[in-house]
C-alpha cells in the first residue's frame, strides 16, 4: 500500500461522497501523480467511479482508494491527511520520496 | 494597496524565529543574518516589539531577545498593532478618533456602515491568527490538494483528468 490515508482525510471523503449523493459501493478515491508545477510534479486527488486494470486497490478506512502503476513509484509511503486549520482547510500529502516542494506547496520534484 | 509593511513582515519573520527558537536568546544581528534582512531595520523593529511587550531583551554581550508570551497568546493583531498602530481600514474606523481627524464625508457617507463591518471582521480575523499558527504553517511540508469530482467515465485510452468540481480547496 503506496499512501497512508488518515481517518480525518478518510471520514472528510466519506462526507464529501455523502454530500455529493454519490455511491459508496462504486465510488473510488484515485491519488495520483501528473507532471506539472513548478517543482515537476503535482499530486492528483479525484472522486471517480472509473477504475481501470492496471489501478491497484485498497479499501482505507471504508474508502476505496485506487492508483496506476506509475503513480505508485512516486507515492510509495506518502501521507494524505486533512486540516481544517484558520490557515488553511484542506488535504494535504507528505511525501518522503519528495526533494523539494515549490513555495506554493502545490507541486514537488524527487 | 493593502498590505503590510516591511517593518511587520521582519517583526512577523523575528518572532517566527524566537518561537521556534523555544525561549533561547537570539540577538537582531544572527536574526538579521539567517534571514538576510538589513540589521538596522531589523534592530529598530526588535525594540518597538519590545516596547509593545512582544519580547523582552537581555543585555550584554550573551544577551538578546525571547518572546515575552507564549505563541499562542500572539495574535497577528498584536504584532500589526506593536509595529504599525492601530489598524485602520478607513479614516472612519481608527479608534478614538480625534476631531482633527474625522472623515469630512462622516455623516453623509453612504458606505459608513459597511466599511466598519469590513473593519471588524479584518480587526478579527488578524486577532484569531496566533504566532504558533504561523510557526505551525511554516514548518508543515506537506503538499495541499483539492479533491477534484470526476463524473465521466475514463476514456480507454486517457484517465481521469477532467475535473469539473474541487473540494477542500486551500487557502
Amino acid at each position: 500500500m503506496p499512501v497512508v490515508i488518515s481517518e480525518r482525510a478518510a471520514s472528510e471523503v466519506k462526507t464529501i461522497i455523502a454530500d455529493q449523493k454519490l455511491e459508496p459501493e462504486k465510488t473510488f478515491l484515485r491519488v495520483g501523480v501528473k507532471g506539472g508545477g513548478c517543482s515537476g510534479f503535482s499530486y492528483t486527488l479525484d472522486l471517480t467511479e472509473a477504475k481501470s486494470e492496471n489501478d491497484e486497490e485498497w479499501d482505507i478506512h471504508g474508502v476505496k482508494v485506487i492508483c496506476d502503476p506509475k503513480s505508485n513509484i512516486y507515492l510509495e509511503g506518502t501521507q494524505v491527511d486533512f486540516k481544517d486549520e484558520v490557515m488553511g482547510r484542506g488535504f494535504v500529502f507528505s511525501n518522503p520520496n519528495a526533494s523539494h516542494t515549490c513555495g506554493c506547496g502545490s507541486s514537488f520534484s524527487v | 494597496m493593502l498590505s503590510l509593511s516591511k517593518k511587520t513582515d521582519y517583526a512577523i519573520i523575528a518572532l517566527a524565529h524566537l518561537a521556534q527558537n523555544d525561549g533561547g536568546l537570539c540577538s537582531a544581528r544572527e536574526i538579521a543574518s539567517k534571514f538576510r534582512v538589513p540589521a538596522a531595520l531589523l534592530m529598530n523593529v526588535l525594540k518597538t516589539l519590545h516596547q509593545g511587550e512582544l519580547v523582552t531583551s537581555l543585555r550584554g554581550a550573551r544577551g538578546g531577545y525571547s518572546l515575552a508570551k507564549r505563541p499562542e497568546t500572539i495574535s497577528l493583531a498584536d504584532i500589526v498593532i506593536a509595529v504599525e498602530g492601530p489598524i485602520r481600514l478607513a479614516q472612519c474606523t481608527a479608534h478614538g478618533t480625534r476631531d482633527d481627524d474625522v472623515c469630512e464625508l462622516l455623516d453623509i457617507c453612504p458606505v459608513k456602515r459597511p466599511v466598519q463591518r469590513i473593519h471588524a471582521r479584518l480587526e478579527n480575523f488578524l486577532g484569531q491568527i496566533t504566532l504558533a499558527d504561523i510557526v505551525r504553517e511554516s514548518e508543515d511540508t506537506g503538499t495541499r490538494v483539492a479533491l477534484s469530482l470526476n463524473r465521466e467515465p475514463c476514456k480507454p485510452t486517457g484517465c481521469c483528468s477532467s475535473a469539473p468540481t474541487a473540494f477542500g480547496a486551500t487557502t
